[in-house]
């Protein structure tokens, strides 16, 4: 029996075109492109296998961003999602990890509303520019939903449990659990595959229901920069970080007693 | 009235210093429509729907003219803010003492709970309040002497046996009811797998903010508020965060950024044995099993000394002289997304922008390049050694030391001088 998954994605700067400033050492960042934040591709990549293991199975992608996030849901379809849901608005705009959480909870549950029952949300383990890992459990806390973070392979799944692996710093924990229930998955669950032409037409013709506060019936106090309990109350660039010493010498062993020298100077060995 | 931010046109020079100070690239330099009197080329446009509005791209500008002799340019961005009145507000004053989680891993406390400690330690000390640990698991309650011995003037055991493994619903469950009956004034947890993953659903039940992978935190003496300072973009953007309204203040801490505090014998403290109705709780994940990491190897992110291996390895068996090093220096491999992607070396060895963030005091890398994915990963270690053929390479460009040279030839030579002083 299939089920409904959603995946909920972000377009971000597109890590891939990075570059560093040779002048000031800083992050270039004008006309850097953006993409599908490359942990949610793996995101999506492994609802679209679930759907594969079970037919029947609906994918749905929802994001939250400005209105050429639009981009990220069509490359979504084309991957091979089955709808997407865009909630863009101003009033979302400068949302912490507190409110982004709620607002995508409140998201699904339009998309429960339209769409029937969700059985399964998956998120990517963080994303590339805020690096924090904290919608996923967000969402589950704000659906009351079980959930489980750094995910590495989805061993079983029916209509009813999950059974996961998850990535620890010592090894690996494996956990069953019921659904509905949402889990943020790590690089190393599959490599995503490239769209065909069957997604990318179906990608081109879909239509994007784009939803703001008013449609997903959010308390306007709890979304974006007001409703956020975080606040940025400055940024900088770390100074960069200047080179040192380079280790002469005639052969390999000169070297390498020139540096353990150093080393043991550093009282590092 | 929303936020709202602005380009005052005749001050713009297109210096393109906003562009690049922005964290969510939100500013683009376009053409200038030519004027009489301007001759600037470029103009910035800020994408208001992209902007997070952080003021990094203000104070950048506002800098430019301070400095600058002409008076007419420069200050050029004006960003309004929205005022909120009164969501949630809580009265801060009823919120006291430093808490720490301390993490439990098959019966042991991370070392990361120790740097904890002493950080809460000196947050405490400017706030004139107290240390709180809370350790939750199955038969933990043995570890509260060692965390008093540590720094802790009370210690919080949650034990029962549903809590044995870590999951998140139900740690979070067993965290929140503590945090909401004993209202702590700061959160402290470790960012590691397990104080990264509940931490934030811990953040939402008990209705406050949480800054995440913290490297430096400080106390505001005048507001008593916590500044947590995170890097983002991999290290290239720092930001300080507050959270102004809620408590408790919630961080998780990155592991190695502080140093551990020191055991004291005869240190006394108060254990506090928290009443468990787990009965009560949601349980709808259940622990299946553990799988140990294969072999005796260490954790990088817990490593004080890693040796990273890159695209130069050329393959599995060329991780060899890594691995003898690190053997040498007690210290763990890493690798680099190439070498990982190459299939030489597992996953949960990468370190970067897609694998993991490190801090260790010595990080010797050998035949990587140093993309700035990579970079990302570990450019806060102490020390970092380079290794490479090619001298230009950016690594051994930022390297503390770097050498020129074959590291199939040089490792071994590190090594075997190594174990040479040592006697071996």
């Amino acid at each position: 029996m299939g089920i409904h998954i959603v995946v909920c994605i972000k377009q971000t700067p597109a890590t891939s075109n990075i570059q560093i400033d040779p002048v000031t050492g800083t992050l270039k960042r004008e006309g850097m492109a953006a993409a599908i934040n490359p942990f949610d591709e793996y995101g999506i990549e492994e609802a679209v296998r679930i759907k594969e293991r079970l037919p029947g199975t609906t994918v749905s992608v929802i994001t939250m961003g400005p209105p050429q996030a639009e981009e990220s849901l069509r490359e979504s379809i084309a991957r091979g999602a089955d709808q997407a849901f865009h909630l863009t608005s101003r009033a979302f705009a400068g949302a912490d990890t507190w409110a982004t959480s709620y607002t995508l909870f409140k998201g699904i549950q339009k998309i429960m509303k339209e769409k029937g029952p969700v059985h399964l949300v998956i998120c990517g383990k963080q994303t590339n520019d805020g690096d924090t890992g904290h919608v996923g459990p967000g969402i589950a806390a704000w659906l009351d939903w079980p959930n489980i973070a750094y995910v590495k392979k989805v061993e079983a799944i029916d209509d009813k449990k999950i059974v996961v692996q998850r990535m620890m710093e010592d090894g690996v924990d494996v956990l069953e659990m019921d659904l509905p229930a949402v889990i943020a998955v790590v690089k190393e669950i599959n490599e995503p595959r490239v769209a065909g032409l069957k997604g990318k037409m179906a990608a081109k013709k879909a239509v994007i229901p784009k939803w703001n506060e008013v449609d997903i019936e959010a308390d306007t106090k709890s979304i974006g920069l007001g409703g956020s309990p975080t606040v940025v109350s400055k940024s900088f660039n770390p100074p960069p970080r200047k080179g040192g010493v380079k280790i002469e010498g005639a052969t390999a062993q000169d070297k390498a007693k020139a540096l353990v020298d150093k080393l043991q100077e550093m009282k590092l060995i | 009235m929303p936020n709202s931010i602005f380009v005052t046109k005749n001050r713009c020079t297109g210096c393109t210093s906003c562009a690049k100070a922005c964290p969510v690239s939100c500013i683009d330099m376009v053409d200038r429509v030519k004027e009489a009197g301007i001759p600037w080329r470029k103009l910035a446009i800020i994408d208001e729907a992209k902007c997070i509005f952080c003021n990094a791209c203000v104070e950048v500008c506002d800098k430019l003219g301070e400095k600058s002799k002409n008076k007419d340019v420069f200050h050029a961005i004006t960003m309004v803010k929205e005022k909120v009145e009164g969501k949630n507000n809580v009265d801060v004053t009823l919120y006291k003492n430093v808490w720490i989680y301390a993490e439990m891993r098959h019966g042991t406390l991370i070392p990361t709970a120790f740097e904890l400690l002493g950080l809460a330690r000196t947050l405490a000390g400017t706030l004139g309040e107290q240390v709180a640990a809370v350790v939750i698991g199955k038969d933990v309650g043995q570890h509260a002497q060692e965390l008093i011995a540590h720094g802790a003037d009370i210690v919080y055991v949650i034990d029962h046996p549903s809590l044995e493994n870590f999951v998140d619903e139900l740690y979070t469950q067993a965290l929140t009811e503590l945090i909401l009956k004993e209202r702590p004034n700061k959160l402290l947890l470790p960012a590691s797998t397990i104080g990264r993953s509940f931490g934030s659903r811990v953040a939402i039940t008990a209705n406050t903010g949480i800054t995440a992978d913290a490297t430096e935190l400080a106390i505001d003496p005048a507001t008593r508020m916590l500044h947590a300072t995170r890097p983002s973009f991999g290290g290239n953007l720092m930001a300080t965060i507050l959270c102004e309204k809620h408590r408790p203040e919630m961080a998780t801490v990155r592991p190695m950024a502080f140093p551990r505090s020191p055991r004291v014998d005869g240190r006394t403290g108060k254990v506090v044995n928290v009443a468990v109705e787990a009965s009560k709780w949601k349980q709808r994940t259940r622990f299946v099993r553990f799988e140990a990491e294969k072999g005796q190897e260490q954790d990088i992110t817990a490593a004080e000394i890693i040796v990273a291996g890159g695209r130069g390895v050329g393959s599995e068996t060329g991780f060899k002289p890594l691995e003898d090093l690190a053997h040498a220096l007690k210290g763990a491999v890493g690798a680099s997304r190439a070498a990982v992607d190459a299939g030489w070396i597992p996953y949960r060895h990468q370190i970067g922008l897609t694998g993991r963030t490190v801090r260790p005091k010595l990080y010797v890398a050998a035949g990587i390049s140093g993309q700035i994915q990579h970079l990302a990963g570990m450019s806060s270690s102490e020390v970092i050694v380079s290794i490479n053929k090619d001298p230009e390479c950016a690594l051994n460009k930022m390297a503390t030391l770097s050498i020129e040279g074959d590291m199939f030839e040089v490792l071994p030579a590190i090594t075997a001088e190594i174990n040479k002083r040592r006697g071996h």
